[in-house]
């Protein structure tokens, strides 16, 4: 297999895994960060989209603590899969959801916060239970920019490349992504794969924010 | 019988707008108008009954029948979702990514009854469609019909027809008249035109200041006039 085609395929692995995590975790953190008020929520929040403004290197590098076998992560991995995480594409996996995190909770958030409330009070005083109404309207409601934060989120993972490489490396079929691959290939002179897999990123990154931007602009709010 | 006794203070977190309200009231009625002008604290009481406001920012007690919805003395207070107080509001409120079948089923008894109600509003040739399709007066006939689906203990209806022509609002105003009579169902029927109020209510709450000005029958308030 070519090394184009191998980068494609660990790229789009560590990319599918990353956004299934985020938007497990983000989606029902999003809705009580817009739906709650609790003392400290600003400062959570900050906490929550540091990510956005750290350099990616530096949070390779508290990765790169967290995930060594001495790590909170590492030994974890280690008890479960007996295999070290560092080196490995879940490593790559782990940094890219860290740095893609913060771009689907900020489009969550904005997605929950246009849910009219007056809807799910509606909702609730035909009997629905809270969580019913959750599942009936405010997720339904907010579905289209969910997804759009969603492909937003492996879109920048598919690009991460600072806090990858220092916690995954680059080993070509196992490790290196689309991102590493092109530096590898510069740096050894091969221009041919590098604009290869350049080309490849460009075409994965238009399709996902074409995409992206279409579930926006149709949202079913505007429908009303 | 509704009884209540409550009290409610507002204020803005920039303490430019607050707004009080306190009554003390029981009585029988069948339909019961809230009437009053813009200000007079209508929509706040329909709203603390229905509980959308904070608990923290109401004081005291209300009972429908024998039981109670909220007694803050108590530390009572039903959730909006058990309290079985149906609701029109003025912008209809229909979930606009679901079809009017589906607006109608959301948490009806049972499937023929939303096909028997769909039948007697004529709504029957409506239920494929989105409410973004559908005109004002239907979104509002859809919204009144979705109303008597759920089971409820009380009707509220907040100016649901004040956005119609004179000639819909008649017509939906005697098909909500036959139809609360019919059923039984108590209703508060919130709204400052007068016509409405005469011809639909046998009860009158009068507004004005967040403070209920007079109540009793609603024959016997000669001076109704539109605010």
């Amino acid at each position: 297999m070519s090394v184009v085609m191998l980068s494609v395929i660990v790229s789009l692995k560590v990319a599918l895994l990353a956004t299934l995590v985020v938007v497990i975790l983000a989606t029902p953190l999003a809705w009580y960060l817009t739906r709650r008020n609790f003392t400290g929520k600003f400062l959570v929040e900050g906490i929550l989209l540091l990510p956005l403004t750290l350099p990616p290197v530096a949070i390779g590098l508290m990765l790169l603590m967290l995930m060594s076998p001495r790590g909170i992560l590492g030994r974890f991995w280690l008890a479960v899969s007996d295999k070290p995480l560092l080196l490995s594409w879940q490593a790559a996996a782990v940094a890219a959801m860290v740095i893609s995190f913060p771009l689907y909770l900020k489009a969550a958030m904005e997605s929950f916060a246009s849910v009219p409330q007056r809807l799910e009070s509606m909702a609730e005083t035909m009997g629905l239970s809270p969580w019913r109404c959750w599942w009936k309207v405010t997720l339904p409601l907010a579905a289209r920019g969910l997804g759009a934060g969603a492909l937003l989120a492996a879109a920048r993972a598919l690009g991460e490349f600072g806090a990858t490489t220092m916690v995954a490396g680059s080993i070509p079929g196992e490790t290196e992504t689309l991102a590493v691959g092109i530096y590898n290939s510069v740096m050894n002179g091969d221009e041919y794969t590098a604009w290869s897999l350049a080309t490849v990123s460009l075409i994965l990154a238009i399709i996902a924010t074409i995409a992206s931007r279409s579930l926006s602009h149709y949202s079913a709010i505007r429908a009303v | 019988m509704i009884c209540f006794d409550m009290y409610f203070d507002y204020q803005t977190s920039d303490k430019q707008k607050s707004f009080s309200l306190s009554m003390n009231l029981s009585w029988q009625g069948h339909i019961t108008g809230i009437y009053g002008p813009s200000g007079s604290g209508k929509s706040t009481v329909t709203e603390i009954l229905l509980g959308l406001k904070d608990k923290l920012l109401v004081c005291g007690r209300f009972n429908l029948g024998d039981r109670v919805i909220f007694d803050t003395e108590r530390s009572t207070w039903l959730p909006r979702s058990r309290r079985e107080i149906a609701w029109v509001p003025q912008d209809s409120l229909l979930l606009p990514h679901l079809t009017v079948a589906a607006n109608l089923a959301v948490n009806a008894f049972s499937t023929s009854n939303v096909a028997s109600i769909a039948s007697e509003f004529g709504l029957t040739a409506l239920m494929s469609k989105k409410p973004s399709q559908l005109s004002g007066g239907e979104k509002q006939l859809v919204a009144l019909a979705r109303a008597l689906l759920v089971p409820s203990q009380l009707i509220i209806l907040d100016e649901p027809f004040s956005a119609l022509d004179t000639r819909r609002r008649d017509q939906y105003l005697g098909l909500l008249k036959t139809t609360l009579q019919s059923r039984g169902t108590p209703a508060l029927y919130v709204s400052h035109r007068a016509d409405e109020i005469k011809g639909l209510c046998d009860h009158l709450l009068v507004m004005g200041e967040g403070k209920v000005q007079w109540h009793g029958p609603t024959t016997a308030w000669s001076t109704l006039t539109d605010l």
